[in-house]
């Protein structure tokens, strides 16, 4: 009867190391994943409100040049409608200004759209690297970007990062880290 | 059968304060990250004291990397620079006053751009063109010194020293010595170094000095 419980006792033993070995490995060989509503850390990066309070002013300035040089343009085509005998020597300076009003009007629309293209690829330049800092530092091996558009249909709300990430990314820009 | 039960919980047990070590040995490492657990030396020998300062887990010199660019910033206490020119094991207090009385007035930095995986200057990384690589150079060499303040609480405060020193094809990096007006800044406030990049187009790089890191520098020892 104790040789029995001896054998019991051994594999009962055996079972529980095992047990417990598998359980050591598989904690080590799990992923660490977290996710982060992309919109949300975009939207609240300090870079990217900078970036576009930058761009507003840029184009409030290029703005009020275009109307100051609409309404000269409404001055000098008052002018010329107020004249009886207009001549063409008359009409060419409303013509000079006119086209020069275009040629800005198409020059700042590039030029906006330029501006615009080269602040989104700083700001996710920065961005991305800061997300990856942040993977690394807290030893992610993914985090996943869900943007609502049916790539990440669902995630437990424990692993959202959202949050977390908005605040070291703000952090490392601001370079406090 | 009760032998079984005190090995279970052996195995159990020891599982368990293998698990708590785990939490300890990680609480420790985020703390030291944070910057709570460093103890500040009170003063140190002058090749102590330029290694302490260059370290950046003392949170006086900073970097950070965008792409594939390091940005790496240097504050320069008067008496580093004081360590830097004497170039001597002791320094006696009279020939280090001696040295600060020439550094007196300005906030002395290092900035560094350098290129990790660079085999060449780094004003040649991702270039298209001979006539870009020009423009790098006039940017560096004049211009890039508006780009560059610092932000404290609402004031932008110029760089007003500036001097770029090339490496050529030596090392990928760019060195840029920079001073600004000391009567202008309170090192008890909050700083945030500003360089808008324009030479790599990475936006705004900052880093942010807070008053107790710039105000618990150790002493220099003198004899």
């Amino acid at each position: 009867m104790k040789g029995k419980n001896t054998g019991l006792v051994v594999a009962l033993v055996l079972l529980n190391l095992a047990l417990g070995s598998w359980l050591v490995f598989n904690k080590k060989n799990e992923k660490k994943i977290g996710y982060v509503f992309i919109q949300e850390v975009f939207n609240d990066f300090d870079m990217k409100k900078e970036m576009e309070i930058k761009f507003k002013h840029t184009q409030s300035v290029r703005q009020r040049i275009l109307d100051s040089l609409g309404f000269e343009l409404k001055v000098m085509d008052k002018n010329l409608q107020a004249m009886k005998n207009v001549k063409p020597e008359d009409v060419h300076p409303l013509k000079v200004r006119e086209e020069e009003f275009i040629a800005k009007k198409k020059q700042y629309t590039q030029d906006d759209a330029v501006m615009s293209k080269q602040f989104d690829k700083q700001i996710i330049a920065q961005l991305n690297q800061y997300v990856k800092d942040y993977g690394k530092e807290k030893g992610y091996d993914y985090v996943l970007g869900n943007d609502g558009n049916g790539s990440l249909m669902y995630a437990s709300e424990a692993d959202n990062l959202t949050k977390e990430v908005i605040q070291y990314i703000n952090d490392k820009y601001k370079g406090v880290k | 059968m009760k032998s079984f039960f005190y090995i279970t919980a052996f195995i159990f047990l020891f599982t368990a304060c293998n698990k708590s070590q785990t939490t300890s040995e990680s609480k420790e490492e985020s703390s030291r990250e944070q910057g709570e657990a460093v103890k500040i030396p009170a003063s140190l020998d002058p090749l102590e004291y330029v290694k302490w300062v260059s370290n950046e887990q003392n949170g006086v010199s900073k970097s950070k990397t965008i792409d594939e660019v390091k940005y790496l910033l240097q504050y320069k206490p008067h008496d580093y620079l004081a360590c830097m020119e004497l170039k001597k094991d002791t320094v006696n207090k009279s020939e280090v006053e001696k040295k600060e009385q020439e550094f007196k007035g300005m906030l002395y930095f290092d900035f560094k751009i350098h290129i990790p995986n660079g085999s060449a200057e780094f004003l040649k990384y991702n270039i298209s063109s001979t006539t870009e690589y020009q423009q790098r150079v006039t940017y560096c060499s004049f211009s890039m010194q508006y780009d560059i303040s610092i932000v404290q609480n609402k004031d932008t405060i110029p760089c007003t020293m500036y001097l770029f020193e090339r490496a050529f094809d030596v090392a990928p990096e760019g060195t840029f010595l920079l001073g600004f007006d000391e009567a202008a800044l309170d090192v008890n406030k909050e700083m945030t170094f500003v360089f808008s990049d324009r030479l790599f187009k990475k936006g705004a790089i900052k880093f942010t000095f807070a008053p107790k890191v710039l105000n618990n520098i150790p002493k220099l020892k003198t004899v």
